[in-house]
């Protein structure tokens, strides 16, 4: 690595970081694999509409 | 998931109950439900409260705040279920029913469905497998949208009534098919769509059951519980409501009123054969009925099962014996006797103010007459 010149050691410590930063990008980050779904999946939805009623009939 | 429309009305005692529905709906696990006019009954806060609190999500396509324009719910809602993405869109008619039932109609708007499902489903539709569509607008309605906007693989409908006990099937399978169920209202069947989506997101075959929800199924036993608790909290509800109710009738009509109640012992005094048959019909027992289920304290179930309620000099605004479904509950007050305004012989329509569709749902006239018949 060639010394910058006049660099202080913030600068230095900038520079490493963004070489890190410049491998890190290079080399990819760890991939999240989503599992693979199952070639068929069966759901079940069960619906209703409009349910009020009264809780409780007159008579 | 529901479509929509749990909510009865205004009053304390419908609230109560509408809130506790809310809250079964919570417990039996409802995961996504729409929103429709009668949902915001109590108002936008109450209503996104009782979801948060029992863990649903709510949906409203089409429902907008005036001032912004912005939605008052998720317009949309995602789910995975199995590592299928499920989306939800919901609707309701444009401003029908808004300004009468919901407690913020003022700074509420709704949009053209169908324009709010075309706005959406471009940005929706790359997320999920499959689109569900809440519709709370006639079936008719929900098919012409499911025929013009290609994107919606399930439908939901809502708001007429209708049971489907089979999907009808809108499209073809090259420009999309889209299935519309309805399942009826009031919590009588629960429909049951067992669909299977292939890798690709697409809706590979599906098996459909309508369940009726009668005698035959059984209670859920803590359900069954909640609702023995709750119905003990209603009965002092309809309590203090019925004498609101009274008083408030008596408030607002200070001068009494010309034409009187007398009771049933008044009109014997000529029409003893007639006060016979009666005294024996369900007529004369009609509030035992409600005593019976503990409901005497129901202002809704006291309209039809006494004589001229809440009304001036009705029952119980007077000493008169009007505690059952008496002569002048069909015939009009004793006083209007010979008068022109006076119902010498009651036609059907007399009869379906009480005896309509929910109440009396197996009433006949030419029968239910025969059993009450007299001169």
């Amino acid at each position: 690595m060639t010394p910058v010149k006049g660099s202080s050691v913030l600068q230095k410590r900038l520079l490493a970081a963004a070489l890190l930063v410049t491998v890190l990008f290079a080399c990819g980050q760890p991939k999240v694999v989503a599992p693979k779904r199952a070639p068929e999946t069966e759901i079940v939805l069960l619906y209703q509409s409009d349910v009020k009623a009264e809780i409780e009939e007159c008579g | 998931m529901d479509g929509g429309g749990w909510a009865l009305g205004s009053t304390e005692s419908q609230k109560a109950q509408s809130l506790f529905i809310s809250d079964v709906m919570g417990h039996m696990g409802y995961a996504v439900v729409n929103v429709a006019p009668p949902d915001l009954a109590y108002g936008v806060d109450v209503l996104r409260q009782s979801a948060t609190t029992n863990r649903y999500s709510l949906v409203a396509s089409n429902l907008k705040r005036k001032s912004s324009g912005k939605p008052v719910f998720d317009p949309y809602v995602i789910r995975d279920v199995q590592g299928v993405k499920v989306g939800f869109l919901g609707v309701m008619n444009e401003n029908e029913a808004l300004a009468s039932q919901t407690a913020d109609a003022d700074s509420l708007v709704t949009t053209d469905p169908s324009a709010a499902v075309r706005e959406l489903l471009p940005a929706l539709r790359p997320k999920v497998d499959v689109v569900v569509l809440f519709a709370h607008v006639s079936q008719r309605r929900t098919q012409q949208m499911c025929d013009e906007i290609k994107g919606i693989d399930l439908a939901v409908s809502g708001g007429d009534g209708f049971v489907n006990h089979k999907p009808t099937e809108v499209g073809t399978d090259s420009t999309g098919k889209s299935l519309i169920l309805e399942a009826g209202q009031q919590g009588k069947y629960v429909g049951a769509l067992t669909f299977v989506v292939s890798e690709t997101g697409k809706i590979l075959r599906y098996d459909h059951q309508m369940h009726a929800l009668d005698k035959n199924v059984q209670n859920d036993s803590l359900v069954a519980l909640q609702v023995e608790e709750f119905k003990i909290k209603l009965r002092e509800v309809r309590k203090r409501e019925a004498v609101e109710q009274a008083m408030g009738t008596q408030q607002a009509i200070p001068t009494p009123q010309r034409e009187k109640f007398l009771g049933a012992q008044v009109c014997a005094r000529c029409h003893s054969s007639a006060f016979d048959s009666w005294k024996d019909s369900p007529h004369a027992k009609s509030f035992a009925s409600l005593e019976h289920k503990q409901m005497e304290g129901s202002a809704d179930c006291l309209k039809c099962h006494v004589t001229g309620f809440n009304q001036p000099n009705g029952y119980p605004n007077t000493q008169a014996e009007l505690g059952s479904v008496s002569c002048e509950s069909c015939h009009g007050q004793g006083t209007l006797h010979g008068g022109k305004d006076f119902v010498a012989r009651p036609a059907a329509q007399t009869c379906t103010v009480c005896h309509d569709t929910k109440n009396s749902p197996k009433f006949d006239y030419a029968t239910y007459w025969a059993r009450m018949a007299h001169k």
